[in-house]
């Protein structure tokens, strides 16, 4: 049988107003929250990793979200 | 052929996925955009940093980005860099880009690699994706 389920947004509308207090920052994010951020994706994970994340989400988060992007 | 919500952005609905980016043992997971109109994959070049690949050892390019400016484009094309994405995984042919301090950089999943194994589909007004992993039905030969 084909497999016809929907997955879960990866940034739901939770997250996302989450992110708007991370502007310009990096973030580790698990179970659909953010649990650190950082200057950099390196920072970001060791920051996860000192509150027991070993597995996050890591991404930089718009420093203008207000601007369309055209990428 | 499990669909996939679109996510929610600043800038409305967009068909972002999570895949990891592996380098040997060394792998992050990571958010990108599904993009039929991105001729290679693009990633930001702090996960090259994650994955332990050294910038003084890459081949750099320049490009030119949305806004008029341009960025540094890191390769190592002798180095296995492999993205999975579900269960599936395959060869990385993309790029790291060296964003600007104040740009917006987003993942991109582009044609050389991401649309290579799969089926993709978007159904833009239901704002859902379809991405085919394993096609049930025969697929036309190439």
């Amino acid at each position: 049988m084909p497999d016809t389920t929907k997955r879960p947004q990866v940034i739901d509308k939770e997250l996302a107003d989450q992110l708007m207090n991370y502007k310009g920052r990096w973030v580790a994010v698990d179970k659909g929250r953010v649990v650190a951020d950082g200057d950099s994706a390196t920072d970001a994970v060791e920051a996860a990793k000192g509150v027991g994340v070993t597995d996050p989400l890591v991404f930089r988060v718009s420093a203008h979200p207000e601007r369309l992007s055209l990428l | 052929m499990p669909w996939y919500d679109y996510s929610v952005t600043p800038n409305g609905s967009k068909p972002l996925v999570t895949v990891r980016l592996w380098h040997g043992a060394r792998q992050v997971k990571l958010v990108a955009l599904v993009d039929s109109g991105a001729d290679v994959s693009a990633m930001d070049a702090s996960y090259a940093d994650l994955l332990g690949l050294d910038r003084a050892q890459a081949v750099v390019d320049e490009i030119t980005t949305a806004g008029g400016g341009s960025a540094r484009c890191l390769r190592w094309p002798n180095v296995v860099l492999e993205i999975q994405f579900e269960t599936a995984r395959y060869s990385f042919k993309g790029v790291f880009v060296e964003f600007p301090a104040d740009a917006d950089p987003v993942n991109l999943l582009g044609r050389a690699d991401f649309f290579q194994p799969f089926i993709v589909q978007f159904w833009d007004a239901a704002e859902v994706m379809n991405i085919d992993i394993s096609p049930d039905y025969p697929r036309p030969a190439p």
